[in-house]
């Protein structure tokens, strides 16, 4: 799930900072610039690992803030396709399920990722489960059940000034047509696999009937329609 | 050029002087547990720094730690110490000084037996650490047909010596079906890397014995 990115910048020590052992004073920015966000196209990031080399440092014009040409690694987090990673079911709707990994929460399983035929069903409070009806048995895919999932997408979304475009304003709330907010990096993760979604589901004496359902041909390949049973 | 974006609060960063470069996107791949003694060497770092210069008096001289990154810090330990990882309450886990021998012993041991995976797959193994067929079966692509029962059997059960199997540990995970009665009394015990585990708990003067066994009393 993580990887190791090099880098190549410049960082400005303000003179505030001059009393900070070098070191220090590089590193502490470089958290602060890249710490829990996201790269485009390169993943979301942890944190700063190590320092490669460091260039003398190089006195600006008229702010006295000295600039160093930095080559250091970070710590990122970027699941490969197809690797099967942990997390838990925080909520679902009528698009599919979201997925959290808790330091990473934009992960989603559409219904068409999920094992063929599900369906939701509308629990009391209003809150929707989506329920993978396999054969005679109803499988859950309950909130906060812990699950295995595989990753299918990635998909990038560069939110900087510079993308905008001109007619459209960034409305943080806007919601695109899966009912998702717009987020720089987000997975798409499918739960159709045997052994994939609830752990519960594949141990026990269900897991038997689970696996038969996985692989019966008639559940295979079947298109999960929305449908709302009070 | 590659853009900066808190997935929290957007915010533009001074694009026009944002020259980064990423010369290398991302060639090494970390496992979890490198990760996660990374993050738990980190804190430690700090804490132990800010600790020196509060005994010296330097509080607030040098300034605090970011937030942005003392919270990844956090979320990523949060994460790291769930259940469902192969280290939590797992004996094999503790006091290793070599962290990669373990890695490197799950590698030796199914080349070994001629089980060939890739090494994506042998990181998830490491990672997720499957005790049951189907869960292999996520992992390993065509499992069914690279290779027969036996193999995929054996497959498990190098896992299991290797990184802990589940009942020793208390782990409500392991399952006690048909598949862990092939564990203790077979071949595979004495695959060189089991026994190099043994060596470690027989140590403490246990006495020589199945896997399993040493592992129970190692527990208590």
């Amino acid at each position: 799930m993580y990887t190791i990115v090099t880098v190549a910048d410049v960082v400005e020590i303000h003179p505030r900072d001059f009393h900070k052992p070098s070191k220090r004073a590089i590193e502490d920015w470089i958290n602060t610039k890249y710490a829990d966000k996201v790269i485009h196209k390169i993943g979301l990031c942890v944190g700063f690992h190590s320092l490669i080399s460091a260039s003398e440092g190089l006195i600006g014009h008229g702010t006295g803030i000295v600039n160093v040409n930095v080559d250091f690694r970070l710590i990122v987090f970027r699941p490969f396709k197809g690797e099967i990673i942990r997390g838990t079911i925080s909520s679902s709707n009528e698009s599919g399920i979201h997925m959290s990994m808790g330091f990473f929460e934009d992960i989603v399983a559409p219904a068409a990722l999920l094992f063929g035929p599900s369906q939701t069903e509308l629990e009391e409070g209003g809150s929707r489960t989506w329920v993978w009806k396999a054969d005679e048995n109803d499988f859950y895919f309950d909130r906060t059940e812990k699950c295995l999932m595989r990753v299918e997408q990635e998909t990038w979304t560069d939110l900087s000034p510079q993308m905008k475009k001109l007619d459209e304003d960034f409305d943080m709330e806007a919601r695109d047509a899966a009912g998702l907010r717009s987020c720089p990096y987000r997975l798409t993760v499918s739960m159709a696999l045997t052994g994939l979604g609830p752990d519960l589901w594949w141990l026990g004496e269900q897991a038997e009937a689970a696996e038969e359902a996985a692989k019966a041909p008639e559940n295979v390949g079947e298109t999960n329609e929305v449908e709302m049973t009070a | 050029m590659s853009r900066i974006s808190n997935p929290r609060y957007v915010q533009g960063l001074n694009e026009a002087n944002d020259h980064f470069i990423i010369t290398d996107p991302g060639s090494v791949m970390l496992s979890n547990h490198d990760v996660m003694n990374w993050v738990q060497e980190q804190k430690a770092h700090a804490r132990q720094v800010d600790e020196q210069e509060e005994r010296e008096g330097l509080t607030g001289v040098v300034s605090g730690r970011p937030a942005n990154w003392l919270h990844a810090l956090d979320k990523v330990e949060e994460y790291m110490n769930r259940d469902f990882h192969p280290w939590h309450n797992n004996p094999k886990y503790t006091g290793r000084k070599d962290r990669n021998k373990m890695y490197r012993d799950l590698m030796v041991a199914l080349d070994d037996a001629d089980l060939e995976l890739v090494k994506t797959e042998l990181l998830m193994l490491f990672n997720t650490r499957p005790l049951t067929l189907p869960v292999l079966g996520t992992i390993v692509e065509e499992m069914d047909s690279r290779f027969d029962e036996e193999e995929q059997l054996q497959i498990l059960e190098i896992v299991k010596n290797v990184l802990g199997g589940g009942e020793e540990d208390g782990d409500t995970d392991a399952v006690a079906d048909g598949e862990d009665t092939a564990a203790v009394a077979d071949g595979e015990d004495t695959a060189a890397v089991a026994d190099g585990e043994d060596m470690d708990a027989v140590a403490d003067g246990e006495g020589a014995g199945p896997v399993a066994k040493e592992e129970t009393m190692h527990e208590a």
